[in-house]
């Protein structure tokens, strides 16, 4: 019986019958040598003849005759090289006038089924998309090589510690697998003189900074080894956007001086300008100034450990031999200099430096990329599904074909050109996706991704978006393809008679897919739901504060303006009084290291009654600069004791406060108040114990702390904490005008609430949640659908022997039992291989949970039972409905 | 037909050449070797094999149809026929010769004395 819609697909396949089996015109011929052969043959023979008509003997005739036709064996080999090539250049156009038929037809079946049509397109869209999104990241953010000279003898020397400028000179002198090393460290400086004045980042780099790179400035000069001796002219590069930006492009800046202030040096000379588009090694920099490097200064010298150093290593060199030699010069520091231990020496690393600046970027980017793959796994498994079904209804328009003498290849060759020809328009469609998510995502990507300004849609990217949409075009088009031209053309005749379609080998195939389907949710699921609840956990972390109704400012009073400690001293008392008389102020602190960010300053102390045994290091503490209204205005707790006072004068008042996890280290309860801590060879004493607070992250448990007075200890760069009555963003302006009134040539930087900090503290975790619970969700409904269409198909198949068992007498609830024990083992085996999956997956998760283990039961068990229900609803559902057909309507329509 | 003064071939002549034999009707290789032969007097200096591989170049480009057939005496031959391509061509061909052979005639027709 022919289906109603066939005989459209038959014309059809006559139609294309003709382009399939019509002659190839000489391709399917005599082969060419024998063409070549008779034809050179008969001339001979002619010509012999004419000779002989001629009156010549008839081996003189034939003999002549050869003569004649010149050397036969380079002409017969010339006439086949030509017609060799005529035959391939027809092949070809063979091939491309049947490719475009191929794509017509395609077009044409897909235009007639829109709903199909529409449907794998979007879910396509959505699949390449996210992976084009994610893989746009991915490729600017690890996979494009540093673009400087020879990247790969580029490394980071790491003998896991900061550098100071000593062990910089120690490595320097020693490494023998280096061509060159640098030391760097960011600076940020007040740029006055060009408008408002401006906080600017830049790079403190030594003076083998550009040639270690092999990027010199593309106007001036980069910096001379001289430029490293203490007491040379100050100097400093420019980036070409800074140039543009506050300098207007003028290239007469070269040699003049400019106000860039810090590090107590007020103005520098501008010797060169960096090329546009240069990638500096840290995003942030605007200007590099060259490293002085001075013994005679001890504390600057030896005392400061803040330094990073790259390496380039010799052209003979591997990374592997220049990490043994940073261990060798670590061991030899190490014999003399007690703070470089055994350990330290074993776990010293030269890692490359793509891979450090990706850092632990590379976590959450791999996660991203995988869980997209696994998505668009799920969409082709699941258009597979669907293909899998219409390719038991094309079998009659196959088998007409091949019985009109389409071969199997002409006809797989047909329907992998259908999956192509979706997979193209799903990738164009997925394109647009893919620009709109990236340009979401973008925003968004957790503070501290490297090299993000190179994201975008390039060629690499597009190439790849091409590759996806041709390989998820293969995996969910092969499989039904290759079913529906299996079948000989009797076997079709016979199942279109008796109507019962699907053949064992096919459910098999779905059983596959419903099992995949779930695993690959679960997997993803569990990923999304740990996130999740770790989001939700970090959410209840307590930060020691009160984060709410707190504007924060960084200020950086240039030096060339406040010169001494007591100039800064009395400027951020003014501008704290006139901040504190705004109306709805309530209190303004200052402190140096602003709580939730990264910043920080470690010290060496030795508290009363617990001295460092001979030839161990003192103990390290965090320490931080703050003013006495600090701790009322962040909401932080005083414990016991009072706030440290400040008196100056010889000997001056030399009080200071600790927090609860300091105290507790050494001291019970209150008993820490009153005690003394030396620190930087001057005893102190501590008058009062505060609340612990996050430093650093809300992810990281507080630490030891300590608190010291501005006065004490000045500080050039500090943040102002506005606490407000109201919404703090609204006071924000009013905050840097109040500031500006005092001194309108002092950078500020920074605006923001501390809910901003907040949130910039979980930015990371938060994206990765978003992400995960959005591919998560996309994954469930696929898996969902899946599920819901396979078994619906199935049930479909069965429609005549259910309906005739109904006849017999069978009850429906048996029915439906059935049909769901039959659907619910390949879901069962589903979950088992999710979850065995996700325990080894989530392992990568790790690093980014917070406050729930990998391995979290209420994420497992809630998932699980989430997919169970969701299951048996997708399964119950066509099995209702087939066991509530009518029995006689199914057999009348046979 | 090694003459001592026959002439060398112009590039490009031989295509106008075989073009022209087949213009009438469908031909194989050896009645358009003949064809040339008497047409030509037998002037230029040509291998008769020479005109197989020509007539492929031909075929290729889509100038000539070639097709095997039987001839009048029975033995089986590859014909030879313009294709509409083909016909453009020579058309094309003859134009351009016939203005070279006019201008050159022209030139030659003003000699002075030569001898």
């Amino acid at each position: 019986m022919i289906e109603p819609g066939s005989a459209d697909l038959n014309r059809r396949g006559i139609r294309r019958s003709g382009h399939i089996s019509g002659r190839r015109p000489d391709v399917r011929g005599l082969p060419v040598r024998e063409d070549v052969r008779r034809e050179v043959e008969l001339h001979l023979d002619c010509r012999a003849q004419e000779l002989i008509d001629e009156g010549w003997e008839p081996d003189d005739a034939q003999e002549e005759a050869e003569r004649l036709f010149g050397n036969r064996k380079n002409i017969r080999r010339e006439c086949e090289q030509i017609t060799k090539e005529k035959d391939r250049m027809t092949r070809f156009a063979l091939f491309l006038q049947g490719v475009l038929t191929d794509i017509r037809y395609a077009l044409r079946t897909l235009r007639h089924t829109p709903v199909f049509t529409s449907a794998a397109v979007v879910s396509l869209a959505i699949g390449i998309g996210a992976g084009t999104a994610i893989f746009s990241i991915v490729n600017a953010v690890m996979l494009r090589p540093l673009p400087y000279h020879e990247p790969e003898r580029l490394v980071r020397v790491w003998p896991t510690h900061r550098f100071s400028k000593s062990l910089f000179e120690e490595f320097r002198n020693d490494c023998r697998e280096f061509e060159a090393l640098s030391a760097y460290a960011s600076r940020s400086f007040a740029l006055t003189g060009t408008g408002q004045a401006t906080d600017v980042t830049g790079g403190y780099v030594t003076v083998s900074h550009f040639s270690l790179l092999g990027i010199q400035p593309f106007l001036g000069r980069g910096f001379t080894p001289d430029e490293e001796e203490p007491g040379s002219a100050e100097t400093v590069v420019l980036s070409y956007g800074l140039w543009q930006e506050q300098f207007g492009a003028d290239p007469e800046i070269l040699g003049t001086a400019i106000d860039l202030s810090g590090s107590g040096v007020n103005t520098r000379t501008v010797i060169g300008i960096m090329p546009e588009g240069y990638e500096p090694l840290d995003e942030s920099w605007k200007y590099w100034i060259p490293m002085k490097i001075d013994p005679a200064n001890f504390p600057d010298y030896a005392g400061t450990a803040g330094y990073d150093c790259i390496g380039r290593i010799t052209s003979g060199s591997t990374p592997a031999r220049a990490e043994a030699d940073v261990r060798r010069v670590a061991a030899r520091v190490g014999e003399d200099q007690s703070w470089i231990t055994p350990e330290d020496v074993a776990a010293a690393s030269a890692p490359l430096l793509l891979e450090a600046v990706i850092g632990s970027a590379k976590t959450y980017l791999v996660l991203f990329l995988a869980a997209v793959g696994l998505v668009l796994l799920l969409t082709c498994a699941n258009l597979a599904n669907i293909m899998l079904a219409r390719a038991g209804g094309r079998r009659p328009e196959m088998a007409v074909r091949t019985a009109l003498g389409a071969g199997r290849s002409r006809l797989l060759r047909q329907l992998i050109t259908e999956s192509v020809v979706l997979g193209l328009l799903g990738g164009g469609a997925g394109l647009v996706v893919g620009t709109w998510l990236l340009a979401i995502l973008r925003g968004n990507l957790p503070p501290g991704t490297p090299r993000v300004a190179g994201i975008g849609i390039d060629t690499t990217v597009l190439l790849f978006t091409a590759g996806l949409s041709l390989l998820a075009a293969v995996l969910y088009g092969l499989a039904p393809a290759l079913s529906s031209t299996r079948n000989s053309i009797g076997s079709v005749l016979r199942e279109g008679q008796s109507g019962t379609g699907g053949s064992r080998p096919k459910l098999r195939w779905n059983a596959i897919l419903i099992t995949a389907e779930i695993t690959v949710s679960v997997i993803l699921l569990i990923g999304a739901g740990l996130l999740i609840r770790s989001s939700a956990a970090l959410r209840q972390v307590d930060p020691g504060f009160e984060i709410e109704n707190l504007a924060t400012i960084r200020v950086n009073p240039p030096g060339s303006a406040y010169p001494d400690d007591a100039d800064l001293i009395a400027y951020y008392r003014d501008v704290t009084t006139r901040l504190t008389n705004l109306p709805e102020v309530t209190s303004v602190g200052r402190v140096g290291y602003m709580p939730l960010t990264r910043a920080g300053m470690g010290i060496l102390y030795e508290p009363e009654g617990h001295p460092t045994p001979e030839g161990q290091q003192m103990p390290r503490t965090k320490v931080n600069i703050v003013s006495a209204e600090f701790f009322e205005t962040m909401g932080i707790p005083l414990l016991a004791g009072r706030v440290p006072d400040w008196r100056p004068g010889d000997p001056p008042l030399i009080e200071f406060a600790v927090n609860r996890a300091f105290a507790d280290l050494y001291w019970e309860g209150t008993d820490a108040v009153g005690r003394w801590v030396d620190m930087n060879t001057v005893r102190w004493t501590i008058t009062g114990i505060v609340g612990n607070l996050n430093q650093y992250s809300l992810r990281s448990e507080p630490v030891p702390e300590v608190y010291v007075r501005d006065e004490l200890y000045a500080q050039r760069t500090m943040y102002l904490l506005v606490r407000t009555a109201g919404d703090p963003a609204a006071m924000l302006p009013l905050i840097q005008e109040t500031i500006r009134a005092q001194d309108p040539d002092v950078p500020l930087s920074y605006p923001r609430t501390m809910e901003e900090l907040r949130r910039r503290s979980v930015t990371q975790s938060r994206t990765s949640t978003v992400l995960m619970a959005f591919f998560g969700i996309v994954a469930f409904a696929l898996a969902l659908i899946g599920v819901f269409g396979v078994v619906s198909y199935t049930t479909q198949q069965r429609t005549r022997e259910i309906g005739i068992r109904i006849t017999l007498g069978a009850v429906r609830p048996r029915i439906v039992s059935e049909v769901l024990a039959g659907a619910l083992l390949p879901v069962g085996i589903g979950l088992l291989l999710g979850i065995g999956l996700a325990l080894f997956a989530t392992r990568a998760l790790a690093n980014l949970l917070f406050g729930v283990a990998a391995t979290d039961l209420a994420t497992y068990a809630g998932v699980v039972g989430l997919q169970i229900a969701v299951a048996l609803l997708a399964c119950y559902l066509p099995a209702r409905r087939i066991a509530s057909t009518d029995p006689m309507l199914v057999l009348r329509s046979e | 037909m090694m003459k001592q003064d026959s002439l060398e071939m112009f590039k490009g002549t031989l295509d106008l050449v075989i073009l022209t034999a087949v213009s009438w009707t469908s031909m194989h290789g050896y009645e358009i070797s003949r064809q040339i032969r008497l047409r030509t007097k037998e002037a230029f200096a040509l291998e008769e094999g020479a005109l197989y591989p020509a007539l492929r170049r031909l075929e290729k480009k889509g100038w000539l149809r070639a097709e095997w057939g039987v001839t009048d005496t029975g033995r089986e031959a590859k014909f030879y026929d313009l294709t509409a391509e083909g016909r453009n061509q020579l058309a094309l061909k003859m134009q351009t010769w016939e203005r070279y052979v006019e201008a050159m005639g022209r030139v030659i027709a003003a000699r002075g004395p030569v001898r």
